[in-house]
């Protein structure tokens, strides 16, 4: 408990660290996992201006 | 006096050089919206991080923290589990591929596109428009009570001061100067706020001593928090009293869910070339965010334990009652003065950087989603895109000064808990349903953001104590603060006043969402395919 006066606080207090931990893990596991290509490039985007509706 | 003077010197020629540098680099409106889609993760993260975070997270909730104690800490598992690890992974990627698909410059723009609807586009611009600037001027008035607090300078100049300071940036470098200034203003803000964890428990003897003398403390609490439900600084609230629900659904659950359809977020993930940008800041956020929300509430409850071991008074005490002034006071009074000299700038780096944002992000939904394509419907010219954003970025500002010298005091957290509501229902299901499902239709994603925002408003307006209190338009049309304020004292109705709008108003919004699009027309399926072409 950390000298916290109740489960839920010690337990926010230890989540807290844990997702920070979660965040570093999974950046580091895919640190460079650009995932799928994408399909089109920046300069290939769709031209502006095609909606329908008002 | 002259080491701060100095330090600040020092610190805004640094951020008069990367805004320069910005404005240099920006040739064109797409590199003015989206820095040229071309920016690296540590940058992304970091400006993500420090958008994310600002004065008001650092000096509203840490003074909140002052009050309410260790349950916030909720709030930060809340940031890190669903501001950084769901949004970059699951919203963050999908964002960035329909995006570029759909060749989105801005939020409203994106939900615009995904859904061939010109009204949404309209619709979240104008929502983002009109209220960013509530949001804009309770960062404002943190770094401004801080800069009066630290330098005894007047409020009015200060406040002038900074906002022309980062409007002279924004209007001029765009999207490129304001992520490289906030990259720079993050790191800043992540080595001050790691010194001031690790001061502050030397203080207290340690960590576990630390906790200890606060939990011991919980008799202290003020008689009429004590009456709200609270415990104690470490031992929380009483479940479902009128503390426990602001602290859990306002503070908690309305920010650290509202923060998923942020604009000014969202449209960072559009900025990175591919996805191993996004996995990368989420290393980076993680950090970032433990150090910030983290440290400013673990800092401001045990503010509390350092004061009364000084001053013999708790935190609230010693603010005079305003709890935005509690983290300053921690600073000037229990700091060095080297290092208050230097956690200014921190903190003019928190607020700037989200302020930067926020202008920019008011200015595009004003100038691209708004009136240029307001200008293209009429008369098919678009105009100089460039200035049209530039115009509406400088309207933003007047209009989030004009907030800041008219909001009251005590006022950082809750206007960005309102903000961040807001934008929850209105955005959030036709957002995420848009990014997931195909079969989510026009009509649902409009009638989502039109119901998730009127129902919310009016909960704030008629149901919601603060808001609706301080506004008065129930008082003037029913003769009571609330339309369930007379209910019996203690019952579910009558706590209703104190439930955040977001827990109604949030699952109202995905059902009228799922209700309306499989009852509606769907869209083309050429259309769909070419959103999902890059997913």
């Amino acid at each position: 408990m950390l000298g916290l006066g109740s489960w839920d606080t010690a337990l926010a207090f230890w989540l807290c660290i844990l997702s920070a931990g979660l965040c570093v893990a999974y950046g580091l596991i895919k640190w460079n996992d650009a995932g799928t290509p994408d399909t089109i490039s920046i300069e290939d985007v769709l031209p502006d201006g095609s909606e329908t509706d008002q | 006096m002259t080491a701060k003077l100095l330090t600040t010197l020092v610190y805004f020629a640094i951020v008069f050089y990367l805004g320069y540098k910005g404005w240099k680099e920006t040739k064109g409106a797409s590199d003015y919206m989206l820095a040229g889609r071309r920016i690296n993760p540590f940058v992304m993260a970091m400006s993500y991080g420090a958008t994310f975070i600002s004065t008001s997270a650092i000096i509203g909730f840490g003074g909140a923290a002052g009050l309410f104690g260790f349950p916030l800490l909720w709030l930060t598992v809340f940031n890190l589990f669903f501001g950084i690890f769901i949004a970059m992974i699951f919203f963050g990627k999908r964002t960035r591929r329909m995006g570029l698909a759909l060749n989105c410059h801005t939020f409203p723009e994106l939900l615009g596109k995904r859904y061939q609807s010109k009204f949404i586009q309209g619709f979240s611009g104008g929502v983002i428009f009109m209220f960013i600037p509530v949001y804009a001027a309770a960062v404002l008035i943190g770094i401004c009570r801080m800069v009066e607090v630290s330098l005894g300078l007047p409020y009015t100049w200060v406040l002038l001061g900074v906002t022309a300071i980062i409007a002279l940036y924004v209007i001029t470098g765009g999207m490129k100067a304001v992520m490289y200034t906030d990259a720079f203003q993050g790191t800043v803000m992540a080595v001050m706020m790691l010194i001031l964890v690790c001061y502050t428990y030397s203080m207290l003897g340690g960590v576990t001593e630390a906790h200890q003398t606060l939990t011991d403390m919980a008799s202290l609490m003020p008689e009429k928090l004590q009456k709200g439900g609270m415990l104690g600084w470490t031992q929380g609230a009483v479940p479902y009293s009128p503390l426990w629900l602001t602290i859990y659904t306002t503070i908690v659950y309305g920010v650290g869910i509202g923060v998923l359809a942020q604009p000014q977020l969202a449209v960072r993930y559009m900025t990175v070339p591919s996805d191993r940008e996004l996995n990368r800041a989420v290393l980076y956020g993680g950090i970032f965010i433990l150090l910030m929300t983290g440290v400013a509430f673990v800092v401001g409850a045990l503010s509390n334990a350092v004061f009364m071991k000084e001053f013999g008074k708790i935190s609230i005490a010693m603010a005079a009652g305003n709890i935005d002034k509690i983290i300053p006071m921690f600073i000037e009074k229990m700091m060095p003065s080297w290092f208050s000299a230097v956690f200014l700038l921190a903190m003019f780096a928190a607020a700037m950087s989200t302020l930067s944002s926020q202008f920019h992000v008011g200015g595009t939904s004003l100038g691209h989603d708004i009136y240029a394509r307001a200008m293209r419907a009429r008369t098919r010219v678009a105009g100089n895109s460039m200035a049209v954003n530039q115009m509406g970025v400088v309207i933003t500002i007047l209009a989030s000064l004009i907030w800041a010298w008219v909001l009251p005091g005590s006022v950082i957290a809750r206007a960005t808990a309102f903000f961040f509501g807001l934008c929850g229902a209105a955005f959030l299901p036709a957002y995420l349903l848009g990014l997931y499902w195909k079969g989510m239709t026009k009509a649902g994603a409009k009638v989502s953001m039109v119901g998730g925002f009127v129902f919310s408003m009016l909960w704030l307006l008629f149901i919601h104590q603060k808001e609706a209190a301080s506004i008065g338009l129930c008082q003037f049309l029913f003769g009571k603060t609330t339309l369930v304020a007379d209910a019996a004292k203690g019952s579910w109705l009558f706590l209703l006043q104190w439930v955040d709008p977001n827990v109604v108003a949030l699952p109202f919004a995905f059902a009228l969402a799922y209700g309306v699009s499989v009852l509606s027309t769907s869209l083309a399926d050429e259309h769909v395919e070419a959103c999902w072409q890059n997913c």
